[in-house]
């Protein structure tokens, strides 16, 4: 894909970087749409079913009728490609780590996180296990929720929070603008969280 | 009652071979020497004990062994069911080998797997004796052995800990 | 010299192939579809119990929730796996779409012969035809995918386009066979009585051949999210989910045009006579409303049904609907020996 029309019988696709590149410059700089895509994403923050511990118990009630976090415009979605939140649900084992790392790298940026649950934090009872990891070792978390498991209204509290982080800190049209999120360095795992599996 | 019931029947089966008993307040185990593990859980089976519940390893390091106790019960038979008899062999730390039982009871395989990632046991004639639940790198630190020391909490101790 | 203008602005907007393509098939399903996916999801949570989205708009009941969620996969980062067929992955999305909303450019949305985008004579037919087309290019965005699932998916709903899609045509055909005409304006001026009344039975297979065409509710085989993980769609991200999505939606649109035309009585209540508003701008907005309430009775289906399996659709389709849609058009060719219409 490179020049256009230079790679014979490719005209049609062109280059995809190029133009892509020249359409978020129009959209932007000069129409401004930096505040509708604010806006847009904080209330279209769709997580991806990945459980990874026992507090997805509470994700699933914070989505079932009594507490509704749909009506944030949060709806759970199945594949990772079309979802821009995860939702860390409790501890992370060093296999899950991998499956962690890897649909996050699927989902499409902006893409937030929200780690949920005393172990997400900082490992919770588990603390001295020689089988977790640290979600924030592997992956950039913006909101963290205490408890054990935490309730449904603080799942859904912490939605709301990261409406506003994303809102007030424009970090998604930033994002947009800079290619990486303004606010936070790229975390990059210190050990490869699937080299058990590469062998 | 039962388990009364369960422990006579169990010594019945097990006549010739020679055994030790470990007993307390509701449970009751046969330790065997290990060439006699084979035969006895076979033997076992015969008696009315068709499945096994659990695998429990302990790892005394005091005494440099392992003891490997299969928890033996029975759905088919009614007095059985309501007692949970224990077989199981003791073997050295330093070369721990165990003949398998899955042959004569199936549901021990990955049971018998979760006990060799967790405690580097080895069951000879294993059919498929490779990691369940671990990653290969904390799978060789053997984790649940005694010798594997976990991250302390950190409190300020007054005296050192004794022991 | 203002009024020379503004007559040629309105000339350019209302020549029948632009207004009925650009209009009704792009602005106005867009409207539409935004609409229907806002009330479908609405519906569904008033059947759980839950409010649905509320929070981005209280005042409009979460209506601009779809624009959010449109705004966010237009600016969100479409990723083109290494693995990926690269020119079939870009493009068979555009294409469905595209081709999903093309019939509605050829059908009649007013009896004056001015505003006809094409000569009617054979419209059903052409009309018919072209929404064969669009699954295939399903099944093309599968393939490109290189994916497992989408692979599943893709031909899953290869599966179902072989039991809905003579299904379909039969059952709209009955109409025709019914007037003894291929025109559908001579069907929609034919219906003294809707036809819905005279054929339930073909509306009720036709009913059931555009659920199973646009993966309504019990028959959601091809994306069904617990087996598949989103079927053709799995590597799809960002604006090329989005058009994939909305491709569904413009077909169920152009359908349901279709079956307001032939079923609803079209334009029915209403005349169309001289002029741009009389003639064009009123009975297509009639023809559309009346497809828009048939969307909402199609949407409602997702909170009311589970899915069926493959095999029990296609055996569904084949023993039940098909004799269903036979029955439908010998009912037709029966009130065409009585000359009812």
């Amino acid at each position: 894909m490179e020049g256009n029309g230079g790679n014979g019988g490719r005209v049609y696709v062109g280059n995809l970087d190029k133009s892509a590149k020249r359409a978020k410059q129009l959209v932007m700089g000069k129409l401004r749409m930096g505040k509708a895509v604010d806006w847009a994403t904080a209330f279209s923050l769709w997580p991806v079913h990945l459980t990874t511990s026992c507090c997805g118990c509470e994700f699933a009630a914070t989505w079932s009728p009594r507490f509704d976090a749909e009506q944030h415009g949060a709806l759970p979605w199945v594949g990772a490609r079309q979802t821009n939140m995860i939702l860390i649900e409790g501890t992370v084992t060093k296999k899950m780590a991998c499956a962690v790392r890897v649909t996050w790298e699927q989902m499409p940026s902006p893409k937030f996180a929200i780690a949920m649950g005393a172990c997400a934090i900082d490992g919770g009872i588990f603390y001295n296990s020689y089988n977790i990891v640290r979600p924030w070792e592997i992956i950039p978390v913006d909101v963290y929720i205490p408890g054990c498991p935490p309730r449904p209204e603080a799942v859904a509290r912490a939605i709301i929070e990261l409406q506003r982080k994303i809102r007030k800190q424009r970090v998604a049209s930033k994002w947009i603008e800079e290619g990486w999120r303004p606010d936070r360095e790229y975390v990059k795992p210190k050990e490869d969280p699937c080299s058990w599996w590469r062998g | 009652m039962s388990l009364d019931q369960a422990r006579r029947i169990a010594e019945e089966a097990l006549s010739g071979i020679e055994y030790r008993v470990d007993e307390g307040k509701g449970f009751i185990e046969f330790i065997v020497a290990k060439e006699n593990l084979v035969e006895a859980a076979s033997r076992l089976k015969k008696a009315g004990f068709d499945h096994v519940k659990s695998l429990t390893v302990v790892d005394y390091k005091a005494e440099d062994k392992f003891k490997i106790v299969y928890h033996a019960s029975s759905y088919l038979n009614e007095d059985l069911a309501k007692a949970i008899v224990g077989i199981g062999t003791e073997v050295p730390r330093s070369n721990p080998k165990v003949p398998t039982l899955v042959y004569v009871w199936r549901s021990v395989e990955f049971q018998e797997r979760e006990v060799f990632e967790f405690f580097g046991i080895e069951f000879e004639d294993h059919p498929d004796l490779r990691l369940l639940l671990l990653a290969p790198q904390i799978a060789e630190k053997k984790p649940l052995r005694k010798d594997f020391i976990v991250k302390e909490e950190p409190i300020i101790r007054t005296k050192p800990p004794t022991g | 010299m203002m009024a020379g203008i503004i007559d040629l602005i309105l000339s350019i907007i209302f020549y029948p192939p632009i207004y009925q393509l650009v209009l009704v098939g792009l602005t106005g399903a867009l409207v539409v579809v935004i609409f229907i996916i806002w009330f479908e999801r609405k519906a569904t949570a008033r059947v759980q119990r839950r409010l649905g989205p509320y929070h981005i708009s209280p005042r409009l009941a979460g209506l601009p929730q779809l624009v959010a969620d449109l705004i966010r996969y237009a600016f969100q980062e479409v990723i083109i796996p290494k693995t990926v067929d690269k020119e079939l992955f870009v493009l068979a999305p555009i294409v469905a779409t595209v081709l999903s909303i093309l019939p509605i450019a050829v059908v009649p949305l007013t009896s004056n012969p001015a505003y006809w985008p094409i000569p009617m004579d054979y419209s059903m037919l052409v009309a018919l035809a072209l929404t064969t087309v669009s699954p295939i290019f399903l099944i093309v965005a599968g393939w490109a995918s290189n994916n497992k699932f989408s692979i599943i998916g893709g031909v899953r709903e290869a599966f179902v386009i072989t039991a809905y899609e003579l299904i379909a045509i039969m059952s709209i055909l009955s109409a025709s066979a019914a007037v003894l005409s291929f025109n559908l304006v001579d069907i929609v001026e034919a219906q003294r009585i809707w036809y819905i009344l005279l054929n339930p039975i073909a509306f009720l297979a036709a009913f059931l051949a555009v659920l199973m065409a646009t993966s309504g509710f019990p028959f959601e085989i091809p994306e069904s999210e617990n087996e598949v993980v989103a079927g053709p769609f799995t590597e799809y991200s960002g604006l090329l989910y989005g058009l994939n999505m909305g491709a569904a939606y413009m077909k169920r649109f152009a359908f349901s045009i279709l079956i307001a035309l032939v079923f609803l009585g079209g334009w029915s209540p209403f005349t169309p006579g001289e002029g741009i508003l009389s003639g064009y701008l009123i009975p297509s907005l009639i023809v559309v409303a009346k497809a828009t309430i048939l969307m909402m009775i199609f949407s409602l289906t997702r909170s009311i049904y589970g899915r069926f399996r493959l095999d029990q659709a296609l055996e569904g389709a084949w023993r039940l609907v098909f004799p269903m849609a036979v029955l439908g058009f010998g009912l037709a060719l029966l009130e065409a020996y009585l000359g009812v219409m």
